[in-house]
This record gives C-alpha cells, structure tokens and sequence, in this order.
C-alpha cells in the first residue's frame, strides 16, 4: 500500500513514538475538549506528521481514525500526497469522494464545507454524523463568542481566533438541527478545542469603541 | 516461572476496541442522553458485573489517572476490590478509595457523598440503558420514540403509581430528563442521589455491556427528574443519622446485627463514613 497512488515507494513518516499511551491522551483531550466547550487542552502530537496536516491534528487523526471510519479530506490537505499516504498507512481509515458519506472532515477551517452538506445523522441515530476535524493553526482573527450548553457552567466567552464573520451563522443553523448535526474538533500546533452540536454560540462586539 | 504467559496491552483492550470506544464516546459527550450503540467486548467478567463501565474505564484510563472503584457505595466489597486490582494491573494506574483523590471513579449504583469536582469522570456501570424498556419491549419502537420525544408512556407509568400508591413508588433508576431532550435511565442508582448528577461538575459517562449502549452527560448539564406539577419529583430522604458516623443527609444501608433481627442504618459510602468517623476521633480525641 505504501505510496501506492503515484507508483513511489516513499515510505510515510512515523506516526505516534508510544501508540498506546499518546494515542490515550491525545483521545483524553479531546474528551475533555468536547466535554468543556471554549476550553483548551493540551494533545501531545505526532512530530512526525506531514507538515500539511500538523502534529496536532495528526495525533488526533491517528487517535480517532481506522479501517472502520471514512475520511473526507478538505483543501490543501485533499490533494497533498504525503498526507493521504501518511494516513492510510498508519490508520487504513477509508478516504470518501463524497463528503455526506465522510464519518470524520479533515480540513482547515478556511476550506471547510457548509456544514448542511455534511452526514447529518438521523432523527433516530444522531450519532451517525460527521465529526469535523478542523486545522487552526496561525488563526489570529479577531472574534469572541458568548457560548452556553452542556459542559459549560452558565455562560462563557472565549476567544475563537480561527472563526470567520460568518461562522456564528452557520453554526446557528448547525444548532437548530439538533439533535442532528455535526460536531467540531479544532486543533491547533499543540491544543484541541471543540464545539458539540449542543453549544450555541453568540457573537460579541469587538469593534474598537464600543463597549 | 513468574513471567507472565501473556502480556496485555495497556489497559487489556486491544487499541482498535479502545477507538471503536472512544469514537462512541465522543458522541454520547455530543449527544448528552442518547444512547450510542457500540461493539460490546468480552471482558474478563462475566456480563452483567460491569462490563460496561470496565470497558468504558479501560477506553479512557491513562497511566497518570488514579483510579477509585464502588459497588453500592463500598470500596471494600468483590466486585470493586477486584476492578481496581485488574486496572492497577493491566493498565498501570494508582487507585484510591478517596473520592476526592481519584480522577475516575467507576460506580456500581450509587453516586459518592463527597461532591465531585471538575476534570474528575465518573463511570456507572448500567445493566439496563432503556429507561421505556419495561413499557415498550421493542427496541426498534423505543428508538423511535426517542427521536420523537415522546416520553408519554413513562409519564402514564408514574401516573398509575400515584393513582394506586398515592406517590411515585420508583426509588431506584428514577428517571431522568438529560439536556430538555432525552430520557435517560440514570442506572439504577437511589432516586435520593438523583439530584446530584443535575448540574454536576464531573463528566458522567455510562457503560452498559450486555446492552451494548454507551451514553454521557456533560459537565453542567440539566439533568430534571420527571414529576408532576402537583406531585413533584422526591428523592428518597432518611431520618436517623448514620449509626456509625453520624452523619445526616447521607444514603444509608440497613445492616442486620444480630439472629433477632436487629437492625441498625449506616452509611452505604465507605470512604466518606470511614473519613467521617476519623474527623469524629480528631475532634473528640
């Protein structure tokens, strides 16, 4: 299988040091990430992962994705050879051209796909819907939410650099869905952060000048 | 003749198993209330003694977690001793019978008196996830009636209780309503420890293994035992203190003292009525 696609005979980088125990705490991040929505945690990495897709993220991928999971890559990450070797070497996770049929997105936030498009689960089997992993490293905009829901105590707001003016919109619908919808998981060089179906989020001013 | 004939990988299931796990979990987390399917392992124990939780515990442990494991509130009884010695040993933990010390607490039907804090989870082992499976034996009807929210059947149920019995007579596996949305079975733990997982700041995740469903309630979620406008939810409430400690407001087991039939009540959470009777003898000595 190795380099298959393009006849090479390039042999993918190295995934997790430990497999066990990294993949255990990157897993244990994103637990806690998802169970405490606006709050970050710690992920370890897999050094080695192709620069592409990022150690971050390339820990979560090795933690979450098999042969029993389909994969829907995004953007650069979509057409970049390393990393489509890199992934089907370690985790042998089934790479779909259609996204509705995709159990997990890979892709940065900038080429991510209207969420609606994704698997949205069933009224009966909610579960069966796509969990969006998100690369946000560099994200440096400037929005802040006021998020509240399951895992958060009342209200918070946080600070959610990665975000696009529209994305508080998009989610909105994502929320309405419920209790379809997707879940986010968004993953920086060395912390993951992410949003279930169940955080509803509100936008706060931060225009210079207004309070 | 000491090495060990096999080597188990940390924390005994095999890492496709844990993913399988993990990935479930994830949407339970998602999902507060829903029941996910999942591959149910064998584990070493036979279904029925927690094989859930264990494999719940076993998909999530790491070797910087320290584990606390009860079986009715007791950290001294075989089912717990024996958990704890199986992850200690196959997964490299520290354990405890303090709950304020343990990151993950497994749980046999009860909820601890000490009240859990953030970053710990809780773990209960389930045998029975479907909280209308006694009024509706069929699971492709109960699907559907979760996704339709339609929770009539259980509210009947305790109707009927008041009409015969003049209040709600389910003391234990009272149900719940996680998140608005989804009726939930919180296993069958006392309904007098039934407030303390609404808004609880612990993860709460539930494994049933003979069942094959995981499900969660998040830190801080809204967790509202079913009543009645007229007739609201009551937990179950006890009037003498505990025989040993003294403490009131605590869940407390009848233990028989004697061939006459003697009884008297004490605390079914070991390690709180154990620590109790220490701060007693500080004070006192």
């Amino acid at each position: 299988m190795i380099g298959q696609a393009n006849g090479s005979t390039a042999i993918p980088a190295a995934g997790f040091a430990d497999p066990t125990r990294d993949a255990q705490r990157a897993f244990r991040a994103v637990l806690d990430a998802l169970s405490h929505p606006s709050l970050a945690y710690h992920v370890g990495g897999a050094p080695e992962a192709p620069e592409l897709l990022g150690s971050g993220l390339g820990a979560v991928a090795l933690t979450l994705l098999d042969e029993e999971s389909s994969v829907w890559l995004g953007g650069p990450v979509g057409d970049d050879e390393a990393v489509s070797s890199w992934l089907s070497f370690h985790t042998g996770a089934r790479r779909v051209a259609e996204i509705a049929a995709a159990d997990f997105v890979l892709t940065p936030f900038s080429d991510m796909p209207d969420l609606a498009t994704l698997a949205l689960g069933t009224e009966e089997a909610p579960h069966r819907s796509a969990t969006v992993l998100v690369d946000v490293r560099g994200a440096s905009g400037p929005a802040r939410f006021l998020a509240e829901g399951p895992g958060i105590d009342g209200r918070v707001e946080f600070d959610a650099p990665w975000a696009d003016g529209s994305f508080a919109d998009r989610w909105s619908e994502n929320n309405r869905l419920f209790p379809r919808g997707v879940d986010l998981v968004l993953v920086d060089a060395t912390t993951v952060s992410a949003l279930p179906r169940t955080t509803r989020l509100s936008v706060i001013d931060t225009t210079p000048g207004k309070a | 003749m000491s090495q060990e004939l096999i080597d188990y990988n940390i924390g005994y299931l095999d890492e496709q198993t844990k993913r399988m796990i993990r990935r479930a979990l994830l949407k339970a987390v998602a999902i507060p209330g829903f029941q996910v399917p999942f591959a149910s392992r064998e584990v070493p124990m036979p279904r029925g003694w927690g094989t859930g939780g264990v494999q719940v515990t076993a998909a999530i442990i790491g070797e910087d977690d320290v584990l606390k494991v009860i079986d009715q509130g007791a950290d001294d009884t075989t089912n717990a001793v024996s958990i704890r010695g199986f992850f200690a040993r196959v997964a490299h933990v520290g354990t405890t019978t303090r709950t304020d010390e343990a990151t993950i607490i497994q749980t046999r039907h009860r909820i601890p008196e000490t009240p859990l804090s953030e970053g710990q989870v809780i773990v209960y082992q389930v045998p029975q996830p479907e909280p209308l499976r006694l009024l509706e034996p069929r699971e492709t009807e109960t699907r559907r009636l979760h996704a339709l929210e339609e929770y009539g059947l259980m509210y009947v149920k305790l109707y009927e209780d008041i009409a015969r019995f003049g209040h709600v007579a389910k003391t234990y596996d009272y149900p719940v309503l996680v998140g608005e949305r989804y009726l939930m079975a919180p296993s069958p733990i006392p309904s007098f420890d039934n407030p303390k997982m609404d808004g609880n700041p612990a993860l709460q995740l539930f494994g049933a293994g003979r069942e094959k469903r995981i499900y969660a309630v998040p830190p801080f979620t809204r967790v509202e035992s079913l009543g009645f406008e007229d007739f609201p939810f009551e937990p179950q409430r006890f009037d003498d203190p505990c025989a040993l400690c003294g403490s009131t407001g605590v869940y407390l087991d009848e233990v028989i003292i004697d061939d006459a039939g003697a009884s008297m009540f004490v605390c079914s959470d070991t390690d709180h009525c154990e620590r109790t009777v220490a701060e007693n003898e500080e004070v006192f000595a």
